[in-house]
């Protein structure tokens, strides 16, 4: 390596003399955290700082930390919303690995960091929050003023929508009429959308799909309703899959009439197109649902309604449970190689469960005010296109 | 055994079982190209001994699992890696034109974990990196200009 010895300080924009390929210097900066990388690496010179934000390298960053698959690369945020219900604050809930020696207190390894806020982002004073997903380190949730919001809470990075419907009534509340929710990007276009199914009040009983490509100024736009079905779930949150979203959702068709029935619905982010899949007798395990998905997305392009499709991952035991809770009433967040992220039905208990022990690492109790989504931080911003499609990204 | 030679015209003896960790002279051996010495014009004496020195000690890898000599090893890597910057630049420079996969990790996590926690100053000291950036420049990045470098412009057709 040579080095520059000009130390002349008036002598700006000169070259910089490190004779080190810039894959490299890239090889390198892939294994620092985001916030070291947007805090000060990128300020360091021209070329780090094009690195850092070119979108192949955010993009390999967060292949790296799937990879991975660690605890301190998996993170997730708080969402909270302020006193006077018109801003939310956005702060990351860090966990780092156990050190041997001392086990036990689990709220030790826990840090709350804020990270920023954004103020007087809802319409009116909101009451209620939900979690949606997360994707590429984007996290998006769901406000009753009938918006969405998407953030990147390394890059601070945020998009609200505009109201996707005005009918919220004291009668119709609108969270009542919200069927299922979801954030996905669209390998073909590059484009992160936003899904939302919503069943009128006015027009009852029919179920209007909307569709929002994230990018500044856009617009809800309504596509064709999926004829003859009713659904009866109410506020479901997808799986997002190489650009497909699933839902385990409760529909009742006039050939169901009298029973309903749990069923798959699939959403293609390219063709904008629903599908319906009957999800086989033998793993209908109700509300794990969301667990089986994520474990047919190693077979992708199978038959999903074919039980040779599917692979049971594992079965969740919780023995150190502290909670004394109903099993049947789980909802399963996020499940890496090592790590399980629990919701209990009364969605302010989150339970962390290492999936190889078995053992809960540590349960969290929020109150509803606030909602917690698990993310992988990235630096990817909407403008950025991965590499190679769909390699190795769940 | 394998002859390398290094650009300052010293010739090294490696066994062939150490050697072949390197992806570029493993194909070169299976091609037949490896017969005399092989020149590494890329490569000085001393960052060869390095590597020569990191490749002996993970020979055979998998067997060190079985024996229990992981801890011996994760040792040996963490006082390898205990070098200056110019040092560990070579190497891994000398790790990415021989493809040697486990020793470029080894090197570029060690070169990440020095750069944690680092203000900008330290960072451009250490790695004696003249500034290039002009006051405009740096503020403009300070105000996070927003992804203005390689961000692809996404046009309005598809959609």
């Amino acid at each position: 390596m040579q080095i520059s010895d000009s130390t002349s300080k008036g002598k700006k924009k000169q070259h910089v003399n490190i004779c080190i390929p810039k894959e490299v210097v890239a090889e390198i900066l892939q294994r620092v955290p985001g916030q070291d990388l947007l805090e000060t690496l990128k300020k360091v010179c021209m070329q780090w700082c094009s690195i850092i934000y070119s979108g192949r390298f955010a993009y390999s960053h967060i292949e790296r930390g799937i990879l991975k698959s660690s605890f301190s690369q998996l993170e997730a945020v708080i969402i909270s919303m302020t006193d006077d219900r018109s801003s939310f604050i956005v702060s990351a809930l860090e966990w780092h690995s156990f050190p041997t020696r001392e086990l036990g207190e689990h709220e030790r390894y826990w840090k709350a960091k804020y990270i920023y806020m954004v103020n007087n982002v809802f319409l009116h004073r909101i009451s209620y929050m939900m979690r949606v997903n997360s994707v590429y380190g984007f996290v998006c949730f769901w406000s009753d003023d009938a918006c969405l919001h998407v953030c990147n809470p390394i890059t601070k990075e945020y998009l609200t929508t505009p109201p996707y419907s005005y009918t919220n009534t004291y009668m119709a509340p609108v969270h009542h009429q919200l069927v299922a929710v979801g954030f996905g990007f669209c390998h073909l276009s590059y484009e992160y959308k936003l899904v939302v199914l919503h069943e009128d009040a006015v027009e009852y009983g029919e179920t209007k799909p909307f569709v929002l490509t994230c990018r500044a100024g856009c617009l809800w736009r309504s596509l064709k309703a999926i004829p003859d079905t009713k659904f009866i779930s109410r506020g479901q949150t997808g799986a997002h899959v190489k650009g497909v979203l699933y839902w385990y959702l409760e529909s009742c068709t006039p050939k169901d009439w009298p029973q309903t029935i749990k069923r798959l619905v699939c959403f293609d982010l390219t063709t904008e197109e629903f599908d319906m899949i009957m999800v086989p007798a033998e793993i209908d395990g109700g509300v794990q649902g969301l667990q089986y998905v994520y474990v047919a997305a190693h077979s992708a392009a199978a038959d999903l309604s074919s039980i040779n499709s599917w692979k049971k991952e594992f079965t969740v035991t919780v023995p150190n449970m502290a909670y004394n809770i109903n099993i049947n009433h789980l909802f399963v967040l996020v499940v890496t190689d090592d790590m399980l992220v629990i919701q209990l039905s009364d969605g302010k208990t989150f339970g962390f469960i290492n999936v190889a022990t078995g053992m809960l690492l540590t349960g969290l109790r929020l109150n509803l005010s606030t909602i917690v989504i698990p993310y992988v931080p990235s630096l990817v911003s909407f403008a950025h296109i991965p590499p190679l499609l769909g390699a190795n990204l769940v | 055994m394998v002859k390398l030679k290094s650009n300052d015209d010293k010739e090294f003896e490696v066994e062939e079982a150490a050697v072949i960790q390197s992806e570029m002279i493993k194909n070169m051996i299976e091609d037949g190209c490896a017969t005399s010495v092989i020149p590494l014009p890329n490569i000085d004496s001393k960052t060869l001994i390095k590597v020569i020195e990191y490749l002996n000690k993970h020979i055979n890898m998998g067997k060190a699992a079985e024996t229990g000599e992981e801890d011996d090893l994760k040792e040996f890597d963490e006082q390898f890696v205990n070098m200056g910057w110019e040092e560990l630049f070579d190497v891994i420079m000398a790790a990415n034109y021989l493809n040697i996969h486990e020793l470029m990790e080894l090197c570029c996590q060690s070169a990440a974990d020095r750069l944690k926690n680092k203000s900008v100053r330290a960072v451009r000291e250490m790695l004696k990196i003249t500034n290039d950036l002009t006051e405009e420049e740096e503020q403009e990045i300070i105000n996070d200009a927003p992804w203005a470098f390689e961000g692809p412009e996404i046009d309005d057709t598809v959609n």
